[in-house]
């Protein structure tokens, strides 16, 4: 989880960055059978965004705002992997329902 | 008819579909991180009958003026306005027709490319739009993989003004053809379809597009996020 947070530090933010964190987040989930489910929520959360706005425009604000909301989702994802069960069960229903824009 | 008529002719059709946005005062995010103030829906062209049948006409005249005949089997609409454009080019030069999704479907046979076998087949790539190149990579990887040599991408329209883009196509052997770009918009007569305080907002980006971006929230430079 913490590379994948510090490759999203270095990102642009155009839609090209969510496209490649849905892959990246899916190759962690294979990777990482213990966190399987929280790498699952962030690579929908980033695809789901990248869907909606594929082919479409994607304003500068709009864009800013969902990037600084996946890296805190991301950020708090790395925190929350070394809480207990409870905690980490409340943070996968909060990114269950959690949307970038 | 030269590339430079066919640039001209394509920009106008363009202009006339209104398919040229721009927003002085919400710039938009391209798909690799840059900043621009023109969105370009190339789609608004594919809709409308004439247009659409004007348009093909200048993408086939451009084929036979650049490739000699015979060099494609088969064109490969890219997933999703690639497709339909693809479509009617297929069925004006005769030539077999598939297309590429942009990810594979990630069930049963995991395919990529639909519409037959793509093994041996020299394809041409068709998209509507290229930004920075990305997504043609994207199909390129795909196409390839499913068998087809593929050398050549054909868009309607290239933005060709930030950096890296045909370079990077360049180096995966992929050589880009546009119909049209900012330089033939900015030929064009664009008095009845753009504002004059549109085209001069187009024009101060496209004096220094990187510039332009890193002022409006985005890319600086290839290398930096902002």
């Amino acid at each position: 989880m913490n590379e994948l947070l510090a490759w999203l530090r270095d990102q642009k933010g155009g839609l090209r960055t969510y496209q490649e964190f849905r892959g990246k987040a899916l190759a962690l989930r294979a990777a990482d059978p213990e966190n399987a489910a929280l790498a699952r929520l962030l690579a929908d959360l980033a695809g789901r965004f990248a869907d909606i706005y594929d082919g479409e425009p994607l304003p500068v604000d709009i864009a800013n705002d969902a990037l600084a909301r996946l890296t805190a989702h991301v950020e708090k994802a790395a925190r929350t992997m070394g809480q207990n069960p409870a905690e980490r069960l409340a943070f996968l229903n909060e990114l269950a329902v959690a949307e970038l824009s | 008819m030269s590339a430079a008529e066919i640039g001209r002719e394509t920009a106008e059709l363009l202009l006339e579909a209104g398919a040229i946005h721009v927003s002085r005062t919400q710039p938009f995010m391209l798909a690799g991180g840059w900043a621009s103030p023109v969105y370009v829906d190339v789609r608004l062209l594919l809709g409308e009958p004439a247009l659409r049948r004007a348009v093909c006409d200048l993408a086939v005249r451009y084929a036979e003026a650049t490739f000699p005949a015979g060099a494609f089997d088969a064109v490969a609409g890219a997933e999703t306005a690639g497709i339909p454009f693809a479509a009617w080019l297929a069925e004006r030069t005769g030539l077999k027709l598939r297309y590429v999704r942009k990810r594979p479907l990630g069930i049963g046979r995991n395919a990529q490319v639909e519409g037959g076998p793509a093994e041996g087949l020299r394809v041409l790539l068709i998209d509507d739009l290229t930004t920075d190149g990305g997504s043609k990579l994207a199909f390129l990887r795909g196409l390839r993989a499913a068998g087809a040599t593929v050398e050549h991408a054909l868009t309607i329209f290239y933005h060709d003004v930030f950096p890296g883009a045909r370079a990077r196509l360049e180096e995966a052997g992929l050589t880009l053809h546009a119909l049209a770009t900012w330089a033939d918009v900015l030929r064009a007569d664009s008095s009845r379809h753009l504002a004059a305080e549109d085209r001069a907002e187009i024009e101060r980006f496209l004096a220094a597009p990187v510039e332009w971006s890193a002022r409006h929230g985005g890319r600086v430079s290839l290398a930096a996020r902002r």
